[in-house]
């Protein structure tokens, strides 16, 4: 395959590990960022918020330049890749916060009066009542979210990661072929979101079945 | 009842609750004695709910204070915060709650809703939890229900599933907000037998109703409640003979009382 189709093998670990390792920033991030936009403090949610709204006005591409070329070019040197993985998961910790902030509004009021009438603590009260309840609401957008990233990953080609998008380009050049190249590059593209919406689907039949 | 000070297990103090810049509750002022069932009826919008919720402080008093059992309730920190839920948490272990919509874990099975504050609240072991969310349910009439998801029981077993969760805590008070409101008619009665039992078992209750026989057979004290105000009360059976107000004899017509 990689005789036949130029790096792809390297394009496609790149692909998988930008979007894997961006999610898994946002993934980790999100956390203290919801935890900060739900904050009684006036100043701690506003500040969260506003995080929020910044990193999703501005696009993921400028972000990705903002990071590449501008702390990449003088303070911390950063390889494209880590570039990406940094940028796309900043990126996302704004949209994951936003999934797990609106996961939280959906669980009803009167299971935070039980938790708290129960006089359970917080890390109990996560543990065994919030977040199973949380993760079949979150699974579906963060799903949906995954595939999204996959597809940004290819921004990543602009700043020189050698990922599935650049890749086609290199080869399109040579073979002269860019319909074809395009069209496995595209199926590549499906092939690796399949996987994402069909686990989301059956932990999400999984849990249902329980309910 | 008598008037013994030394039995005052809650007394609540002059508490006020403001919603949109609203007096809800107004100054309001009752004591619930030690094995005492008191119920509070009145119309809708009468604060009955809010009052309830500030025993617990799932909603924040804007003045008065609480008692238990002669103390002073102070949580710290701004309402809502991790500071000031942990500053309750002592409290809340010694009140009960079961709310009109049973608030169980929909999640986890019966035995398991009345286990896991007992485990992570109290310290026991799952064993010992178990066993007594067990005998719990046995004494509520739920054995077949243990092993069920709430959402495949009845609303009156549900109801009843919220009582054992709050009595395997060994509370000093359960508070009611209208436990049979939101259940078919002919399955509140066996919410209300319930109840009646816990009354013999001389645990004290402090009850929100709109069940008018409930009140006048179970409670020993009546307050009514109108406009954020205690506006009529008293001993039950004196009460419901003849309420001193007019208001009070107003709404006791209305729900065919009087
Ligand atoms: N969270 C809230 N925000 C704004 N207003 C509220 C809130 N909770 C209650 N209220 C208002 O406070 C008043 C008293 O409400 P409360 O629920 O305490 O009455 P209640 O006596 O329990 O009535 P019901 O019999 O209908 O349950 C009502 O006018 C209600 O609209
Ligand atoms: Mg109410």
């Amino acid at each position: 395959m990689d005789v036949l189709f130029h790096g792809l093998l390297g394009a496609l670990a790149n692909t998988v590990g930008i979007t894997l390792g961006a999610l898994l920033v946002g993934l980790v991030l999100a956390v203290p960022v919801t935890w900060a936009a739900r904050s009684t403090s006036p100043a701690v949610s506003g500040a969260a918020v506003a995080f929020i709204q910044i990193v999703r006005s501005v696009p993921v591409l400028v972000w990705l330049f903002l990071i590449y070329f501008g702390l990449g070019g003088g303070m911390l040197p950063l390889p494209p890749f880590g570039a990406a993985v940094a940028g796309l998961g900043i990126v996302s910790s704004a949209y994951v916060a936003e999934i797990y902030r609106s996961g939280l509004a959906a669980i009803p009021a009167g299971q935070r009066d039980a938790i708290h009438s129960l006089a359970l603590p917080a890390g109990p009260a996560l543990r065994r009542i919030l977040l199973p309840q949380l993760l079949p609401i979150v699974l579906p957008p963060l799903s949906s979210y995954t595939i999204g990233l996959l597809k940004d990953s290819a921004l990543a080609s602009i700043i020189g990661v050698k990922d599935l998008t650049a890749i086609g380009y290199d080869n399109a050049q040579t073979n002269m072929n860019g319909l074809l190249t395009f069209t496995i590059i595209g199926l590549i593209y499906i092939g690796l979101s399949v996987p994402v919406a069909a686990l989301s689907r059956h932990v999400g039949n999984k849990v249902a079945a329980r309910a | 009842m008598e008037r013994d000070p030394a039995a005052t297990l809650l007394r609540i103090e002059n508490v006020s609750v403001v919603h949109d810049g609203k007096a809800v509750v107004d100054r309001v002022s009752l004591n619930v004695q030690r094995g005492q069932v008191v119920a509070i009826i009145g119309p809708s919008g009468a604060g009955k709910s809010s009052l309830l919720r500030t025993v617990n402080f799932l909603q924040q008093p804007a003045g008065g204070s609480i008692h238990l059992a002669g103390e002073e309730v102070r949580p710290q920190g701004r309402p809502g915060s991790r500071k000031y839920e942990r500053s309750l948490r002592k409290h809340r272990r010694r009140v009960g709650v079961v709310f009109q919509h049973f608030n169980l874990f929909p999640h986890l099975t019966a035995l398991e809703n009345v286990v896991v504050a007992q485990v992570h609240v109290h310290g026991r072991d799952t064993a010992e939890a178990k066993a007594r969310a067990l005998a719990e349910l046995e004494r509520l009439n739920l054995r077949d229900c243990a092993g069920k998801l709430p959402g495949q029981c009845s609303g009156g077993q549900q109801q009843r599933i919220a009582i054992a969760r709050a009595l395997a805590l060994d509370p000093e008070i359960i508070l009611f907000d209208e436990p049979t409101s939101a259940i078919d008619p002919e399955l509140s009665a066996e919410v209300l037998d319930a109840l009646k039992g816990l009354a013999a078992q001389g645990i004290t209750m402090l009850v929100v109703t709109h069940e008018m026989k409930f009140a006048q057979e179970v409670a020993d004290e009546v307050v009514f409640m109108a406009g954020g105000r205690i506006v009529d009360g008293g001993p039950s059976a004196e009460f419901f003979q003849n309420p001193s107000t007019e208001r009070a004899r107003k709404f006791l017509q209305a729900v065919g009382r009087w």
